[in-house]
Formats: structure tokens, C-alpha cells, sequence
């Protein structure tokens, strides 16, 4: 290849079609992921410089434009176009290699699933309630390709949970298992407690540990049942309906609590005591506005010490004044 | 299993016999713990009593005052749908799924070669590991069956509500009983307890049909849990058989595949059901072990069941498999090596040491001198590697690769090698794993498996900036390294010289593994 070549390649000016879609590889795909929205761009030039000459590479060439915007973007739209043109040809290359190739419907069903999954991810961050029944359908899909390993986690680094199609099942599972769960935390914690232990379970089998743990110790807070210590009735759910409110440390009342088994749970030792929301929300509401009431008073005191200020501020004025122009006519 | 009769205090079944002196000992058929007629009264007593206080605090004062006889049918039914039932299933739902864990994932047939793999230990095999609180069930489990509380469930629809959740407890209470003695015993000494309480098991869940139009998770997990039951069954018997009977053991790992993964096609939107086939597939994976060894076994003549009882003493190496696959490849790889010490069978070996001179040299350090170097063949995992690199400076370009990565199988830390295509060790490796020959040197073990190789693999190549690497499947092959003695002005120390310098091993592991593999290679002849 002499310098003549290497500029093409380098410019993408003047290039054959076949050429321009080389260059998506050499200078985009093969330089790694930070490249891959380059590698997007140069597929879309390849593919339309090869439409009126080479249908059936147009085509791949626009299956990877989409394929590598999906991968550098996310964009749950990208995946969709990669798949649905995917459909249409018989094979493609291995994403992130230039010449290793694999069957288009194998991949397509592979971005499906992750289209899919963006598309619970976004629900689930946007608190929708359609997110459980996303993170379902995203795990059925996987199961299209239980025994298979998907192909694109790893040349973006984050596939943890990305063995095969079977951990991806389970991932996406135990997410719709956490988001039900989530929902249900504060109307139902029973109903939350058996979800979010579900979703342990599902989180272990695809040894998404730190997950796992997060579920289990929203299950455990979900589970704690505790007596009110301002009202005395029974609730469940520390966080939601039951909260942890700091008090004074004394060995007083740890000796009170004991006595009292009933209500001595209320109390946890050495400096909490718990209260159900009603309860915490009223103290919490007294309190704002005792606070604002508080407020009103002291900036009402500082508006008048201000006016003080200024009054005596325009009389040491007044006194420097008069001193100078005595000093002056002195 | 009734509380209501004598049972055994430590897992709540029926003594087969009850004997007539009170200090006689009993056997527990369920469970194999040994027990006096008078404690077991005692614990009955107590049992009962325990079932007295939670039945009155659960009904406020009807139980205190006389009982489900003391209040009307229409209380009782309010009782029993409001605080009974509720209460029970809670504190079921509560010890069968966030106490002990998993038990739908846990498999049952975990023989002593089986029980140091992933997902047949710790957490994933709650049936063995959690042995003591599923023993703690029975009180739970006492409850489903006490008159006091049955007197409460008025209708049909109340008692099959009891009745559900009874086969549910008995399912993880039974199937420990069976899981363990297998874990703690081995086959051959368990093989009747499995059978009693597999077969009880299926007994009692027949009769209490799930509809599959009203619960068809409920369902799914029972129609599994009996092709479960009926293949452990099956595949102990398979492999004490006399020749093993192969076509059955395989028989049992195709049926219970072929449920683990119905209950994923058509019950996979009940997440029970998609966990409950790991259940079943980890058991096919049991199976499909014993198959592996048995078959290589019997191809050289050896008991199948003395092979797997022996290979106990391997199982620790285990721990290395990341997974089930990993451990069927290792497993299968060790039947070769008793194989290959036994009767000299075949292995994919390279023989060409003119690597050693220049690698011992290149290992030497400061005044050192090389003294004697003995040589063992170390089991390596191949698998080729592809690659993308930057090259280029004003025009950069990315340029595709290929070549054999090579992880070492019995050393831990990183000393992946990666072979281009055109170096010589590359060929040498393919025509080793093409033509197998004798290995005419002592044979090291594999303890790390193919799955866990090629991870560790990519993670290397990665760390050397090398980008979209792709590792294809993982074969063993053994090659030869240098056992040196070095001396010097410290004194001596043994170091293990590979193709690219020092390798990671420690002596006494390798001698150990070495001596073992021996051992129960002479062990499994019987």
C-alpha cells in the first residue's frame, strides 16, 4: 500500500465502495470500542456508495452501521434496525472482527434480546410499572439462544452476566422479580419480601453478586417488623413504612426495652428508636413547620437588627462628616 | 409422615418399627440418625406443645378456650383464611425461600466426586449445605399436620390449601434426607435411603393434584420434581449395576434435560419454574458426569462405581471448575489419565523439549546454576486466539491476528501464553492434539477447566491492549516443562520452566497431584 492509499484510507476521500467499507473496519471496528460510532459513519458511507453497485454488501454494511451505533450509543432504536436488517442476509461478520462470520438471524436475535432489555432499563428508571413485564419478555428472548454465547457484551467490557443466554434469562428475570418488588414495597411488603427473594435467587444463578446482595437486604428491610414507638402499632417494611429515627444513647432505656418485650422492640439499641411513617411523617411535618414558624420569627428579628445597622451605620457617617470638616476649617 | 405417631426427633418421620423397650434404639429410615423411644416421646411432647402457644396466638382466645370445638363453622373458616393459613404460609415462604435459600436450584444427586463443583456446593446445594435448618422444618412441618389446626380448615378448598403446602415442605425435608446421604455417605452406602425417600416423596405428591389449569407453575414443578425422583432412582441403580448399564444412565440424563428445559419453553414466565429447571438440570449434570466416568471406566475395563467412589479423593481439585462444564471436562480428563498410568492409552502430549535449554537459561538468575531438571508433562489449555491491534503511526490502521492462547490447566495465576501462528510451538500443539501419542514422562492433572481457561485467557489478552479478541474452544494438550533445581550462594531452590520462562506451579502440588492421580488409578482397579 503506498502513501497515496494510506491518505484514501486515512481521509475516506476517493475511495472504491468495497474500499470505503474496508475502511469501516481498519479505522473504526479494529481500533476498538471507543472507535465504534466512527466505524457506524463509515459503514453508512460504505453502504451508500455500494447500493447501486453491490446490493447484498449495502445491506451488511448498513446492518453494521446500525450494529456498532447500537454498540456505542445504546440507542434501543439502532439495535432494532441492526436486527431487522440482519434478517435479510444470510451472514455477517463476527462483531469486532473484519472477516470471521457468523449467521445474521443468530446476531439478530441477539440485539433483539438487548433492544429489549434497553427498553425495560429505561421503564425501570422511569419508575414505569410496564418495567416488570419488560424485563420478562427481554428474558423470553434470551431463552431464544439459552445455550448460545452472546457476542456483543464483551467488546463493550460488561459482560459479567453474559455467559450465555441462560445467565442473561436469569439477569433480566430476577430484574423483573426487583422491580415487582420495589412496586410493592410500601402497599404489600409481604408480597415485595417474596419477590425480592425470588430475585436473589434468580440474581445467584447468574452470579450477579453484588445484585444479589441488594436484594437480599431489601428483603430483609421489607421482612422487619417492628412495634411504633410513638403509637405502638405493628408495621412492616423499614424504609417504607417503618422508619429508623436517631434518639439519645442510655442504658436506661435499653433496661425498659428489655422489661417490655411488647414494645421494647421499638427501641434499638444503642440510639434508634423505630416509628411507622404516619407517625415519623407527622413528627416530620410538626417539625417543618415549627421550623418555618421558627424562621419567620428570627427573620423578622433580623430585618429590624438590619434597619438598627443601618441607622447607625448612617450616623457614624453623619459624626465622620461633621469631624472632618471640622478638622478642615480648624 | 404424621405427627400425630412416634417420629424420628431429628427429621419428624416414622420409625419403620416401633420397638416395645422404651431405651431400645431405633434406625431412622428417612434420615439414618439413630434415636431412643423415650426421647422421641419427649420431643413429641414438646413439638406438640410448641404448636398449642403458636395456634393461640394466631387465634387470639379460641384455641386458649377449648379449641376449633369452642366457636362456630364460620369462625373457624374466618380464622383459619385470616390468620391460620396466612400465618403458615408465610413462615413457609420465609424458611423455604430466604432461609435456606434455593432449594428449587439445588440438586439432589450429589455423590462425593460431584460435591466440591460449582453448583453442587454452598449456597447453590441448599439441600446439603443447609442440612440443619431444613431439620428445623419439622416443627413447621408438624404444624400442617396438627388436628388442632386442621380442625380449623373447614372446607376442601382449606385442607388441599394445608395439603399443598405440607408437599412443599416434605419436598425440601425428603429430598435432603436423600441429598445428603449421598453427599456424606457416597453411593453405595446411600442407595437404599434415596430410594425410600424419593419414592415417598412421589407418593405423597400424587396425592395432592395440582390442576394445571389453575396452578400450572404448581404443576410444572411437581410433574419435575417426579421425573427427578424416579431418575436419581434410576441412575444409582444404573451405575451399581453389573456391567454399569450406560444406555439407562443416559437414558436418565436425556429425560431430566428434556424436562429441565420444558419447564424453561413452556413454563418460563413463572420464575419457580425457570429456577426449579436449574434444579433439574444440575441433577442431569450429576448424571452426566457419572456417565462421563463410567463410560471411560468401562472402556478400560475398570468398575464404574469404584472409579467414581475413589475419585472422591480428586474432588477437592474440583474448586477449580467454574462451572458444571468445566467439571465433566475435567472429570473426563482425569478418566483418561487413570487411563494412560493404567495402560499406557494415548493423550495429546508434546514431546519436543528443544524449548528447555534457552528457557532454563532465560529463568536463571544472578550466580545460579541449573543443576538437575526433571521433566513432567503439564496439561495446558489451547485454544485460538484472535486479535485486533493499532499499528501505525500517522496512518493508524487496526490489523486482525490469530494464534493459540495457552493456559496452564493446573497452576493458578496468570501465565497465558499466546503462540502466532507461525511459531513452531504453534505446529507442535496442533500436531499433538491431532496425532495423541504415550506420554513418556509423569503426568500432571488438570485442576483449572476449559470455560474458567478461556475467561482467564481474555482477560490477559485484554490486559496486554490488544482489542476484540476472540477466543474459540479450549483443548488439552500437554506439554513438556522443566522440573530445575537451581543452586546458588542461597542454596537451592526448585523452580518449573515453561515455554516462556518460570511457570506459577508449586512442587508439592504437582508431586501431590501427580501421586494421586497413581493412586486412584490403582485404587479403581478394585
Amino acid at each position: 500500500m503506498g502513501l497515496f492509499d494510506d491518505l484514501k484510507m486515512a481521509t475516506g476521500l476517493g475511495l472504491e465502495p468495497t474500499e470505503a467499507y474496508r475502511r469501516a473496519f481498519d479505522k473504526g471496528v479494529l481500533l476498538g470500542s471507543s472507535k465504534f460510532n466512527d466505524a457506524a459513519d463509515m459503514f453508512k458511507t460504505a453502504a451508500e456508495k455500494l447500493a447501486p453497485t453491490n446490493p447484498q454488501l449495502a445491506a451488511r454494511a448498513s446492518a453494521n452501521a446500525s450494529l456498532y451505533r447500537f454498540l456505542a450509543k445504546r440507542e434501543p432504536s439502532a439495535a432494532w434496525e441492526a436486527a431487522q436488517l440482519l434478517r435479510s442476509i444470510p451472514s455477517i461478520e463476527v462483531p469486532g472482527t473484519a472477516d470471521e462470520i457468523m449467521d445474521g438471524k443468530v446476531l439478530a436475535t441477539e440485539l433483539d434480546a438487548r433492544r429489549l432489555e434497553a427498553d425495560a432499563d429505561r421503564a425501570f428508571k422511569a419508575n414505569s410499572g410496564q418495567a416488570p413485564d419488560a424485563y420478562r419478555q427481554a428474558a423470553q428472548a434470551w431463552l431464544l439462544m439459552r445455550s448460545d454465547r452472546p457476542v456483543t457484551f464483551a467488546l463493550t467490557g460488561d459482560d459479567q452476566e453474559a455467559d450465555d443466554g441462560m445467565t442473561r434469562f436469569f439477569f433480566n428475570a430476577a430484574q423483573a422479580e426487583f422491580a415487582e418488588a420495589v412496586a410493592a414495597e410500601s402497599t404489600n411488603p409481604d408480597l415485595a419480601a417474596e419477590r425480592f427473594a425470588m430475585a436473589a435467587q434468580a440474581f445467584g444463578r447468574c452470579s450477579a453478586a453484588e445484585a444479589r446482595n441488594q436484594a437480599k437486604e431489601r428483603l430483609r428491610a421489607c421482612r422487619l417488623e417492628r412495634p411504633c414507638w410513638f403509637c405502638g402499632r405493628v408495621v412492616r417494611g423499614l424504609n417504607t413504612n417503618l422508619r429508623r429515627l436517631p434518639t439519645v444513647s442510655s442504658d436506661y432505656f435499653v433496661r425498659l426495652a428489655k422489661a417490655d418485650r411488647a414494645r421494647g422492640e421499638a427501641f434499638e439499641p444503642p440510639s434508634s428508636i423505630f416509628a411507622c411513617a404516619a407517625c415519623a411523617e407527622a413528627i416530620d411535618t410538626i417539625a417543618v413547620h415549627r421550623a418555618d414558624e421558627v424562621r419567620q420569627e428570627v427573620t423578622a428579628k433580623i430585618g429590624s437588627l438590619e434597619a438598627t445597622i443601618d441607622r447607625l451605620e448612617s450616623r457614624i457617617t453623619d459624626v465622620e462628616r461633621r469631624a472632618h470638616s471640622h478638622v478642615g476649617s480648624a | 409422615m404424621n405427627s400425630t405417631s412416634l417420629e424420628c426427633p431429628r427429621c419428624g418421620g416414622p420409625p419403620a418399627h416401633t420397638p416395645v423397650d422404651p431405651s431400645a434404639s431405633i434406625a431412622c429410615p428417612w434420615c439414618g440418625a439413630r434415636y431412643e423411644r423415650i426421647g422421641a416421646e419427649k420431643a413429641l411432647r414438646e413439638l406438640r406443645n410448641e404448636i398449642g402457644l403458636w395456634l393461640e396466638k394466631a387465634t387470639g382466645a379460641a384455641a386458649g378456650l377449648g379449641g376449633a370445638d369452642a366457636v362456630d363453622v364460620a369462625t373457624r373458616s374466618f380464622l383459619f383464611n385470616d390468620r391460620i393459613l396466612p400465618g403458615i404460609r408465610r413462615d413457609v415462604r420465609r424458611e423455604l425461600d430466604e432461609e435456606i435459600g434455593d432449594v428449587l436450584g439445588s440438586p439432589i444427586l450429589v455423590p462425593p466426586v460431584i460435591g466440591s463443583l460449582p453448583g453442587f456446593g454452598g449456597e447453590d446445594a441448599v439441600l446439603v449445605t443447609q442440612r440443619e435448618r431444613i431439620l428445623g422444618l419439622r416443627a413447621l412441618r408438624a404444624r400442617l399436620d396438627a388436628p388442632e389446626v386442621a380442625a380449623f380448615a373447614t372446607s376442601a378448598a382449606d385442607k388441599l390449601a394445608l395439603a399443598r403446602l405440607a408437599v412443599e415442605v416434605d419436598r425440601t425435608m425428603l429430598a435432603s434426607n436423600a441429598a445428603f446421604a449421598l453427599a456424606s455417605s457416597g453411593i453405595a452406602a446411600s442407595a437404599g435411603l434415596v430410594r425410600t425417600n424419593l419414592t415417598h416423596l412421589r407418593e405423597s405428591a400424587a396425592e395432592t393434584a395440582i390442576e394445571t389449569a389453575t396452578d400450572p407453575g404448581g404443576a410444572a414443578l411437581l410433574r419435575a420434581f417426579d421425573v427427578r425422583c424416579v431418575a436419581a432412582v434410576s441412575a444409582l441403580d444404573a451405575l451399581m449395576a453389573q456391567p454399569p448399564d450406560l444406555a439407562a444412565l443416559e437414558a436418565c440424563a436425556a429425560r431430566l434435560e428434556e424436562t429441565a428445559n420444558w419447564l424453561l419453553t413452556s413454563e418460563s414466565r413463572d420464575l419457580r419454574a425457570a429456577l426449579a429447571s436449574t434444579g433439574v438440570h444440575r441433577d442431569a449434570t450429576a448424571v452426566r458426569i457419572l456417565v462421563a466416568i463410567a463410560r471411560e471406566a468401562s472402556r478400560i475395563g475398570l468398575p464404574a462405581l469404584g472409579v467414581v467412589e475413589a475419585m472422591h479423593a480428586l474432588a477437592p481439585w474440583l474448586q477449580g471448575a467454574t462451572n458444571a462444564e468445566d467439571a465433566i471436562a475435567l472429570v473426563r480428563q482425569w478418566t483418561l489419565l487413570i487411563a494412560a498410568n493404567r495402560c499406557g492409552a494415548t493423550l495429546p502430549v508434546v514431546t519436543d523439549t528443544s524449548w528447555g535449554r534457552a528457557a532454563v537459561e532465560a529463568a536463571r538468575q544472578g550466580n545460579e546454576q541449573p543443576g538437575q531438571i526433571d521433566v513432567v508433562l503439564a496439561p495446558f489449555w489451547a485454544m485460538p486466539a484472535r486479535h485486533a491491534k493499532a499499528e501505525g503511526f500517522l496512518f493508524v490502521s487496526g490489523k486482525q491476528y490469530e494464534g493459540i492462547a495457552v493456559v496452564p490447566a493446573s497452576a493458578a495465576g496468570d501465565a497465558t501464553v499466546l503462540l502466532q501462528a507461525q511459531e513452531p510451538m504453534s505446529a507442535l500443539v496442533q500436531q499433538a492434539i491431532a496425532t495423541p501419542s504415550r506420554p513418556p514422562w509423569p503426568l500432571d492433572a488438570p485442576c483449572v477447566g476449559p470455560i474458567a481457561a478461556r475467561h482467564l485467557a481474555r482477560k490477559v489478552l485484554r490486559g496486554h491492549d490488544l482489542k476484540n479478541v476472540s477466543i474459540g474452544e479450549a483443548t488439552l494438550v500437554y506439554l513438556p516443562i522443566g522440573c530445575v533445581r537451581f543452586s546458588g550462594s542461597k542454596g537451592q531452590r526448585i523452580a518449573f520452566v515453561g515455554p516462556r520462562g518460570v511457570l506459577p506451579y508449586d512442587a508439592s502440588h504437582v508431586a501431590a497431584r501427580t501421586a494421586a492421580i497413581k493412586a486412584v488409578a490403582d485404587r479403581s482397579g478394585g
